[in-house]
Formats: structure tokens, sequence, C-alpha cells
């Protein structure tokens, strides 16, 4: 017994300094998200939720965890479409926000205070006021609206479109769609770079990614992955602004980004169906959450190698990491 | 007999009101009617139900008339719609993009299809203060009339766009016309491969699949199945969120003539959202320019083939016995090469297919 304590207390000290991030995965068909120790690469444990889980975010203080829920009821908002709140060191769901018909994507502002999300199947955006809970704007955007991203400053909204091929510009004080610029075609995800000057916009059926001048809202450069033969979903933009990365779902790839030459200088393979992207806080890691082989992959940036393979639940869709 | 989608004004999440649009039935006179009412457009058809006297084929369809006889509130809704955009002080003339739908008994019925691309087409524009798309007139009749002239008279009243759904020989009429008056032409109705070289022109398109690009997917398709544009049954790249915009909209699911309704739509109004000009020279050079695609919610790129506007796209085997996921003919998932290549081996190629433009 004493052995035994004097053990965990020393794997305690161990262990707490060097506190391992976390990664966060919804699995759409599991209705779970796994949560894995990035250390360790094991799922320390599954929440389950109610319905499909979609899109995923870690709040800004690192505090929650957000994911979109949908459920199978088309073109209204039901019980089942809410942004579950959850605690991200206990996992306990604390709350279900509202947040319009058919939620699947959404960006949490810089301050943490409110959420912008997409209502695939209304054809809206929804601001949600996080300290409340509350949707305090629908916003009509494109049709089949899908990625979301806001801007390092807070200041924009980007909403893409997948049947429109629109990206939709929401000024976030005043919450109205300011403006609209047409993409390639199918576009699914949008990143800024830290400096916010630029957004990325990737397009599935395209095979490419927009670039996008933010101060004018304008696209000014497609960059064609694979040949157009990739089919971009995710995208993340490395902490400097110089890589990106996008999961090309289709061919199981990431493609690796040069943003000063727009051009892929490297493709890694991955696993099936890689959606979701995310980039460790040091920038060294990349995760990929794959949808059809059902685990996610863990890529060694500098080498470019996959580095480990975590099984997690069926149909993984998205996958966010912990602030710390 | 009425089936209505109305935004909740209490309900900030329901203003879509799914894509704009409030559809209606009725078939209080023996018409079965489908109107659709986008702010101060009105959009309407109707379908002769039961026996009696047939609907001529009529240029004078007025849509207003039919929403003050279907719905008195659409109508003065549409009249007040009207009334505040003339209030708006616009800073030019934006270009209007005008659609003819045709479609006539033993043509194929696509109009459910072409409601749900218009009423998409209309949400799409008015996300741009760049232009505007109008349905001039929607032909849709359980009659088999001459079909002589309507092309010409639709062109003349504006149309840049004639979608129809009409068999062979109609078709060809309503083509040449096209060609002759410089309106775009697309056919979702007529698969024969003889009259896609008889009505070759700068502005005629073909979303149905001709005969040849079915027989050369017939070979690699299993026995027991029907090949087709669309099934109601598909699920990926995005196919399952088509099919239940569809579903909403329609009340059944999505045939694969709805398909090519919605896709020709679809193709003209991105087209004219992308050039900003709503002439047909415009749209038609745009539409047949080697490289510009289309998406169908197929999960490949869709492109008309330059040499005869054939719209190139993959078929599905859908077994007619079980549920079983529809085939996708041919498989573009398996190939590491070019998926454009692949959809090439489907019908005739540029060497058969000689078009003296």
């Amino acid at each position: 017994m004493k052995i035994c304590a004097a053990f965990l207390a020393g794997s305690m000290i161990a262990v707490r300094p060097a506190f391992s991030q976390r990664l966060y995965v919804s699995n759409e068909a599991g209705h779970s998200i796994s949560v894995i120790d990035t250390r360790t690469h094991r799922v320390i444990r599954t929440i389950p939720v109610s319905e499909r889980a979609r899109g995923i975010a870690v709040s800004p203080d690192g505090r929650r965890v957000y994911v979109a829920l949908s459920d199978d009821v088309p073109m209204r908002e039901s019980a089942g479409d809410r942004i579950a709140v959850i605690d991200a060191v206990s996992g306990r769901i604390l709350s279900l926000y509202r947040s319009g018909s058919d939620p699947e994507q959404f960006g949490v502002t810089p301050d943490g205070r409110r959420i912008y999300a997409s209502n695939e199947d209304a054809g809206t955006a929804s601001a949600i006021d996080v300290a409340t809970g509350r949707v305090i704007a629908s916003m009509i955007v494109g049709i089949e609206p899908e990625g979301v991203a806001v801007s390092p400053d807070g200041r924009w909204a980007y909403v893409t479109a997948e049947t429109s091929n629109t990206v939709s510009v929401i000024d976030t004080r005043a919450n109205k769609v300011v403006s609209s610029f047409l993409v390639d075609i199918r576009p699914r995800a949008a990143a800024f770079s830290p400096d916010g000057k630029r957004a990325y916009v990737s397009a599935e059926v395209g095979g490419s990614i927009t670039v996008v001048d933010v101060s004018r809202h304008e696209p000014i450069a497609s960059i064609p992955l694979e040949r157009g033969e990739g089919k971009p979903v995710g995208i993340v933009v490395s902490h400097d602004g110089k890589w990106l990365y996008a999961a090309n779902g289709r061919t199981g790839t990431v493609s690796v980004v040069d943003l000063a030459k727009h051009e892929v200088i490297a493709t890694i393979r991955v696993g099936r169906r890689p959606w979701g992207i995310a980039l460790s806080r040091d920038g060294s890691t990349l995760y990929t959450a794959n949808g059809l082989s059902n685990d996610v992959s863990v890529i060694d940036v500098a080498s470019r190698k996959v580095t480990a393979t975590v099984k997690v639940g069926e149909r993984p869709w998205g996958v966010a990491v912990s602030a710390r | 007999m009425t089936k209505l989608f109305r935004p909740q004004p209490s309900d900030p999440s329901s203003i879509a009101c799914h894509h704009g649009y409030r559809r209606l039935r009725s078939n209080h006179d023996g018409f079965s009617r489908t109107l659709f009412s986008m702010g101060s457009h009105t959009f309407a058809w109707g379908r002769r139900v039961g026996s009696g006297p047939r609907f001529a084929l009529s240029t004078r369809v007025e849509t207003e008339t039919w929403s003050m006889r279907v719905n008195r509130r659409a109508f003065v809704r549409s009249c007040a719609g009207a009334a505040g955009a003339l209030l708006v002080p616009w800073p030019r003339p934006v270009p209007t993009l005008r659609f003819a739908i045709v479609q006539i008994a033993d043509g194929r019925t696509f109009g459910d299809g072409a409601a749900l691309g218009y009423a998409e087409a209309r949400q799409a524009a008015t996300l741009f203060q760049k232009g505007t798309i109008e349905a001039v007139h929607v032909f849709h009749d359980a009659l088999p009339v001459k079909v002589a002239g309507i092309a010409t008279l639709l062109a003349k009243r504006g149309a840049q766009v004639i979608v129809a759904g009409l068999n062979d020989a109609d078709t060809r009429t309503a083509a040449l016309e096209c060609d002759r008056a410089g309106a775009i032409f697309i056919n979702c109705g007529a698969r024969n491969d003889t009259l896609r070289r008889e009505t070759c022109s700068p502005f005629v398109f073909h979303v149905e699949a001709s005969n040849a690009m079915y027989e050369t997917a017939r070979g690699l398709a299993p026995a027991g199945t029907e090949l087709t544009l669309w099934s109601d049954r598909l699920e990926k790249y995005g196919a399952a969120q088509l099919n239940d915009r569809f579903r909403v909209a329609e009340g059944a699911g999505m045939r694969s003539d709805d398909w090519g309704g919605w896709m020709a739509i679809k193709v003209v109004w991105e087209s004219f959202l992308r050039t900003g000009k709503a002439d047909a020279v415009s749209i038609a050079s745009y539409m047949s320019t080697d490289g510009v695609a289309f998406d169908g919610h197929k999960g490949v790129p869709l492109s008309f083939r330059t040499w005869d506007h054939q719209l190139r796209q993959p078929l599905y085997a859908v077994s007619q016995s079980s549920s079983a996921p529809p085939r996708e003919i041919p498989d573009t998932s398996r190939t590491a090469g070019s998926i454009r290549e692949l959809l090439d081996a489907l019908g005739e190629g540029a060497s058969e297919m000689k078009c003296p433009r």
C-alpha cells in the first residue's frame, strides 16, 4: 500500500510538470468524443453525446470543448441540434447551447465570447453568445453552409457554402453579412493566416485552395493540390504562417503547401478519408481524423512522417487540440 | 393538399425559410399546381390531373394570376415585395438572367428538380448585388403539342436560357431554334446520339447523358440494375444534403430527371455569377471553356466536353430489386489517374463526334 502510494505520488510529480496536451476527436457515427493523451497516444476517455458529433473546438482559455451536434431531422431546428459545452478536464457536458438547425462547423472568437456556427440545411449562420448560450443573430449565407473561420482579430467570420461555392463575410460587430465572394467548387473549410491578412479556403471537388485577400474580401489566387486531383477538406495554417496543411479526404493524404510559393511541396499518406486536421500548440505535430479507418494519424511535421495511429470511435470527423 | 414552409418570426434560426421559397399546392380546378413565391417573384407551373379537356400550352400563363387564385396573401406579399424593390435605389442597371423551362407530356419530367434549381439560383443571386435571376415562363403540361416556335418566342421574350425536357424530335426543333435565336438550350430529355451531331451549336448543351454513354456504362454495370444520372439513395459527396433539400421541398425522392433539371439550372446560374454577364454568348462561352468545372454533388468535377457539349459525369447503376447503394459507373474512387479521362471513356470521343463549328 505504501509502495503503491509512493509510486502514485511519484508518477504524479513526474507527470504534472509536463502535463501533456489532449486531443479531442468528434466521432460522427459513434456519437462520442474520444479524448487522447498526446504523449502516450492513448484514448484516456470517451465522452458519449446524444447525436452526430461534427465540428469541434477548444475555447481560447482552454477550459471548455465545444462540439456541434446534429440529428437527422432535415431543414428545421430540433432538440438534437445543439452545441455541447464540455469541461475540458472532467469531460462532463456542462450545457447544450441552441445553435440553429443542423450545426456543422463553427468558429470561436479570440476573446471566447462568441461562437459562429453554420447551419448546413437551413442556409444560415448563427451567432451564439457564450455567456448566455443564446442565439443572438441568424444570418442568411450561401447554400449548404459548412466551414467557419473567425479572423485572428475577431472582426470577421468567413462561412463557406458547398452548393453555391461561396464564402459569406460576417462583420462580427454588426452580426451582418457584409460581403460574399465565389471560390472554387465545393468549398469546405476556411482558415486565416496568423497575421489575419490572408484566408484560405479548401475546395473539395475543385481540388484546390483559394487564397483570399482579407482586406478586400477577394480571392487572389488558387493553389491546385495534387495536380487538381486532391480533395481537400480540413485545413490548418502553421503558427508562423509559412505552411498550410490540407487533409485530402478522398485520397487519404495530407498536402503540405508552401504559402510563399503557393506550391505543394510534399504529400503525406495518412488513414482513410481524413477530414479534420489540427496542429499541436508547439507546431511540431499534426493530427488528422480519418473517417473511414476510424483512427487518428499522428504526423511529425519535421520529418513529414506518420509516427502513430490511434484508434478512436466510429467515423471520426473533427479534431481539436487542448490549450496546453 | 397544401404544404407550406413559413418562417416563424420569433425564431431567428428559421429566417432561411428553406432557401427562401414557399411552396403551395392546389388542384381546385383540376390542375395540380406548384407555386414558388420568392419575394416579389412568383414561379409556378401546373400539371393536369384527372380527365377532361387538356390544358393547352400557353405563353400567357401569368404567375401572379395564379398566385392570387391559389393564395391571396402570397400575392399581396409579392406586390409588397415589388413595391419595396422599387423604393430601394439601385446604383446601376444589373444584368438579369432569364430562364425558361419547357417540358411537355412525352418528354421527361424534370420540373420539380428545375424548381429546386431555380429557388437555389435565386438564393445564390441574392448574395451578390450584381445580378438577378428570373424565370420567364414555365411550360409544364400533359399535352403533346407542337414545340415549333416556342423557343423562338421565349427568346424574343428575353429568355437567354431555355432548359427543356423533350423527346428527340422536339429537342431537335427547339435546339435549332435556340441556335438561330442566340439563346442557350440545355437538353435534359433526349439521349439520341444523332441528335447531338445535328444540333451541334455553341448554344446547345446536354445534361442528359447520350445513348453512347449509357451503352458504354451498361458494359460496366452489374446485371439487374438501371442506369441513371442520380438516385435518391446516394449519400456521399453532399448527395444526402441535396436529396434532403429536394425531399423537403417536393415531398419525394429526387429522381434522375429531377437532378438533370436541377443541374442544368445550376450550371447556368453559376456561370452567370462567375462571369457577371447575363448574355447567352458570355454564359455559353464560359460553360464550354476547357478547364471550367461544376459541382453536381457527384464528388468529381463535372464539365462539358468541348467537342459535343455533353456533360462529363459518372452514371449510377441502381439495383431495382434491392435497396443496395447505387454503384458509380465508372468508379472514380479507384483511379489514380485523371478523372476527366476516366469519364471520357463513357460515350463518343472527340474523334467520333465531329462538330462543324
